[in-house]
């Protein structure tokens, strides 16, 4: 159980307005102290497996990426001893059923939907936590 | 002398008249087993009498060894004792060599015959054997019939079908049928193919959607002139609607006939809707009564989907000062079958007081995306009853309609009975 109020949380994502916006969502949060960003799943993967990173608390990741998409950097990290124990949430602009399927095999914690507005962005972080406090 | 004379010459005429009498007989002997006899017809004290004798009938011999099987008479232990022509061809060997052989030195397995001829006891007289055949050296697959002639004649009839035809026809039956699942596949892959096609491409579009929502919302409107943000206004409403549209032709797609069957009752489907609808029932004060209703053989999914967007409709397109009243029931005064169907139907109808439409608008109304009205008059964007028509079409069914203008609106649905 990652230690509340003081977490760290990696983001692939690899739209930079969207970027931009998780970004500053989450280091508003206060519960969050670290938030890194990654532009796609073969940068999470290396971020993840460079030992000069501490391994986060929290991996959110979007789908549809260039290179190694989410599914696909999920399939391994869900697969790797030393990272399957980090909570991993997806989200994405709509719900494609065979993702959907393949996250919730893979152990995904939740399949988060993309939101239309600023403030319902901000509803990510807490939803995140709602469901790792479980 | 004389008187010995006369006494001999009676004697010879007798002697020749039996002579020609015993010639006479002879030859309607020889005749007879040469089959040239068809009956007899003897002077009985002047009344003629027909004898027609049964194994030289020549009609049915000339049947049985010209027709399209092969016909034999064996006696109790397998001795041929008759074969006709078709049964030398399909044997390979000529009937007079065949006639005084056993029929179990034909059969692919001698013992079978034993086995047949126990059969007979137990009314079991058709079988399915292989035949051996000189031709190509093959062996045939057969049906053979037997008759016990007994107790008019000693002997089995037996009647072979060469079955290889058949047989042929139905690995042509089978072949045809293993291309047809292997179509039926193909087809579902494309069809799962072109699901996820409609998958991406619809995310695709809504990504840059979202964002012009997103941050057209924070556009501060103050700075703006009025005409500047009355655009911005559009715009935003503008994306939201086609955000929307994208949703319904994803959710249109998704409703496809590969569907999970049950039995579903649909009394209890459309209570279930309605009270998902409980909000805007109750907003328009609507009535719903619901009839006799059948349990079908269905998709739980597709028929609560199929209710919800009709009882929808009828609530939506109420007139203004009369609350909405659907009825819908099981019409069990239809029986009538539909024109070159042989399934029978079962028809539902959902009739309302609404707004009703012209009757030249009726058949637009099932098309994807047709509406009737201005966007602004009555929401949402034509797919409705798009999906109701799909999802019959997935049942095998069918949906009608049937309006009149400002009295109200019938639709008749037909669920085939499985």
């Amino acid at each position: 159980m990652p230690e509340k109020y003081n977490l760290h949380i990696v983001i692939a994502e690899d739209d930079n307005d969207d970027a931009d916006v998780i970004f500053e969502t989450f280091t508003n949060n206060p519960n969050f102290r670290k938030v890194s960003l990654v532009p796609n799943g073969e940068e999470l993967l290396n971020y993840l497996k460079d030992d000069a990173n501490e391994n986060p608390d929290v991996i959110l990741t979007d789908i549809n990426m260039p290179i190694v998409d989410g599914i696909e950097a999920l399939e391994e990290i869900l697969n790797t001893n030393e990272l399957k124990n980090i909570p991993c949430f997806v989200y994405s602009t709509s719900i494609n059923p065979s993702y959907k399927e393949k996250c919730d095999v893979l152990g995904v914690k939740a399949y988060l939907i993309k939101p239309y507005s600023f403030e319902a962005f901000n509803e990510i972080p807490k939803t995140i936590l709602s469901i790792i406090e479980l | 002398m004389k008187g010995n004379d006369i006494n001999t010459d009676a004697l010879l005429a007798e002697i020749a008249a039996l002579k020609e009498e015993l010639f006479e007989s002879n030859s309607i002997v020889n005749a007879i087993k040469q089959g040239d006899v068809d009956a007899l017809v003897v002077h009985n004290n002047g009344v003629p009498q027909l004898y027609s004798l049964e194994t030289a009938d020549y009609t049915y011999r000339l049947l049985i060894e010209k027709f399209r099987q092969g016909a034999l008479s064996i006696s109790r232990d397998g001795l041929i004792l008759y074969c006709n022509d078709y049964f030398s061809k399909l044997v390979g060997i000529p009937s007079e060599l065949i006639i005084g052989t056993y029929l179990n030195e034909y059969f692919d397995t001698p013992a079978q015959f034993e086995q047949l001829i126990e059969a007979i006891k137990y009314g079991i007289t058709t079988h399915e054997i292989l035949l051996k055949s000189e031709i190509g050296k093959n062996n045939f697959p057969a049906y053979i019939a037997l008759t016990d002639l007994e107790p008019a004649v000693e002997a089995i009839g037996i009647v072979i079908t060469d079955l290889t035809e058949k047989k042929k026809h139905e690995e042509a039956l089978i072949q045809h049928h293993l291309e047809l699942e292997e179509k039926i596949k193909e087809l579902n892959r494309i069809n799962s193919n072109l699901k996820e096609f409609i998958h991406v491409i619809s995310h695709d579009l809504k990504e840059p959607l979202r964002k012009i929502v997103m941050h057209s919302e924070r556009i501060n409107g103050s700075n703006l002139s009025e005409s500047d943000a009355k655009s911005m206004i559009v715009m935003k409403l503008s994306a939201l609607r086609l955000n929307s549209l994208i949703d319904d032709l994803v959710q249109y797609s998704s409703h496809t006939a590969q569907l999970e069957r049950a039995e579903v009752d649909l009394n209890a489907t459309i209570s279930e809707v309605i009270d998902d609808l409980e909000i805007s029932i109750a907003d328009k004060n609507a009535q719903i009564k619901i009839g006799k209703l059948p349990v079908i053989q269905a998709s739980r999914v597709q028929m609560r989907q199929l209710f919800a967007n009709l009882i929808t409709n009828a609530i939506k397109y109420s007139k203004a000062d009369t609350p909405p009243f659907i009825q819908i029931y099981q019409d069990d005064n239809f029986n009538v079958e539909i024109p070159n169907q042989n399934t029978k139907f079962v028809k539902i109808q959902i009739k309302d007081n609404g707004i009703g439409m012209e009757s030249s608008h009726l058949l637009k109304i099932f098309t994807i995306f047709q509406r009737l009205h201005a966007k602004n008059e009555y929401s949402g964007n034509g797919i409705g009853l798009a999906i109701c028509k799909k999802i019959m079409e997935n049942h095998s069914g069918n949906i009608t309609v049937e309006s009149t203008l400002n009295e109200g609106t019938t639709f008749n649905l037909y669920f085939p009975i499985l």
